[in-house]
């Protein structure tokens, strides 16, 4: 990548995964690159964005298919947490490809970055079944747990503090 | 398949994947979009979602390590009566729309009950047979494809006591606003509701987890947007530099050069060998 917030996005992504998903991600990313630049594919995969209205929601849902696509061919054993960081280092590597090869008149810069991210995610979470809903219902388990001293100060000692 | 064959497939919303998520993954992913959002929200500066990201990250990490110590019980699948049974704002919000169905079914007053297809049907008839008889069209009424208004619903209204029979409710009212809320919400809007909750938590602020506030806090923003716009700033300096450093560096373009084909340099007269001076005796001959 030769964009520097491109290079900087990808950086924090690849900090914020947890070495023991490192291998997976690793592996995952690998997968998704493979199917996007291989020399059978990599024609064929980006063609349409030319002239399309918003490329840069068409790139991000593109990676939330490319993810969904992988893990069905995973039988659904592929980590949720791992695809759903794979397939946002994916998605800057496609943003990266478009913006180099011209394909689309994207100027990548941070605001294309969080735009699209953000798109990514609400594209991605619905597919694999994180309604708003749901997520509410999740995180709404969790507030029994820091509304408890004593939960809350074993995972603090569980983070180090 | 092209990318935009992808895309228009997740899009147009066809199933490319059926996937059930467990109770494990489901905080598995609340962590990792929360490490998404917050880091990605760092680094383009981007304030709500590094804040929202930090939220989210928050609470799947506290809800994987709560499912692994086994506080959440055996059953690993998060189940509707769990939600139910759940304390706080979230699992509140969820009533919202089960008021929507008791506010359909409750009995409003001044309108008797009737079935509208009935209606639809006897009015359309009536409408129709009237135009054929007067063979013209009256361009205010209604189409023949159009349902006619509703001739026999029995409106009560008789006077002021009866005037806002008809009328929901304030309370009806409050409650379809609430319904169409809790439907309209996108992922970053439950995250929203999640900081809130969080911001007023003792436990979180305890652990220095201020930066939740910030979501709420229009100075906060208006610090953030300042800083933003200096980190513009800066950044305009920084490219003024770069393209400075790239001109400099640039090796010029010569096509355009015409070189003097007159040697400037070369001697016009040949040039007097002189000896050099040596030694004491030479030094003062003239």
């Amino acid at each position: 990548m030769n964009n520097p917030d491109l290079q900087a996005a990808q950086a924090a992504i690849d900090k914020a995964v947890k070495p023991a998903d490192r291998q997976a991600y690793d592996r995952i990313v690998v997968a998704g690159m493979k199917v996007m630049f291989s020399k059978q594919t990599h024609n064929q995969i980006f063609q349409g964005l030319e002239g399309a209205q918003d490329p840069v929601a068409l790139t991000a849902e593109g990676a939330a298919g490319l993810m969904l696509m992988l893990r069905e061919q995973s039988r659904n054993t592929m980590p949720m947490g791992p695809m759903i960081m794979a397939g946002q280092s994916l998605l800057l590597e496609a943003l990266d490809f478009i913006e180099q090869g011209g394909l689309a008149q994207i100027k990548v810069d941070k605001a294309v970055i969080a735009q699209a991210t953000q798109h990514y995610i609400e594209t991605i979470l619905p597919k694999i079944g994180m309604t708003p809903e749901k997520m509410q219902a999740t995180i709404g388990q969790t507030q029994g747990v820091m509304n408890d001293p004593k939960k809350m100060a074993a995972f603090k000692q569980s983070m180090g503090g | 398949m092209p990318l935009v064959a992808v895309a228009g497939a997740v899009v147009a919303g066809i199933e490319i994947a059926s996937v059930g998520i467990a109770a494990m993954s489901a905080f598995e992913v609340v962590a990792a979009v929360g490490a998404i959002a917050s880091g990605i929200g760092v680094v383009t500066g981007n304030q709500d979602l590094a804040q929202l990201g930090g939220v989210a990250a928050l609470a799947g990490g506290v809800g994987m390590f709560a499912q692994s110590q086994g506080w959440f019980g055996a059953s690993g699948e998060l189940a509707a009566g769990q939600v139910e049974g759940a304390t706080g704002n979230f699992a509140r919000m969820d009533r919202a729309q089960s008021s929507t169905s008791d506010m359909i079914n409750a009995a409003t007053p001044g309108v008797a009950p009737a079935n509208p297809s009935e209606l639809v049907a006897a009015d359309t008839a009536k409408g129709l047979a009237g135009d054929a008889a007067a063979g013209v069209t009256d361009p205010a009424a209604p189409a023949a494809w159009e349902p006619a208004a509703a001739s026999n619903i029995r409106n009560e209204r008789t006077g002021l006591i009866n005037a806002t029979g008809n009328a929901p409710t304030t309370g009806d009212f409050a409650r379809m606003d609430r319904s169409a809320t809790a439907t309209s919400q996108s992922i970053f809007d439950t995250l929203k509701q999640a900081g809130a909750f969080m911001k007023d938590n003792k436990e979180l602020s305890s652990m220095g987890l201020n930066f939740i506030g910030g979501l709420f806090d229009e100075k906060k923003k208006n610090e953030a947007k300042a800083a933003d716009a200096l980190s513009g700033l800066y950044d305009a300096r920084a490219a003024t530099e770069r393209q400075q450093l790239a001109n400099g560096n640039a090796v010029p373009d010569l096509t355009g050069l015409r070189v003097n084909p007159v040697n400037v340099f070369a001697p016009k007269t040949a040039p007097v060998y002189q000896a050099p001076r040596v030694g004491l005796i030479n030094a003062t001959a003239r």
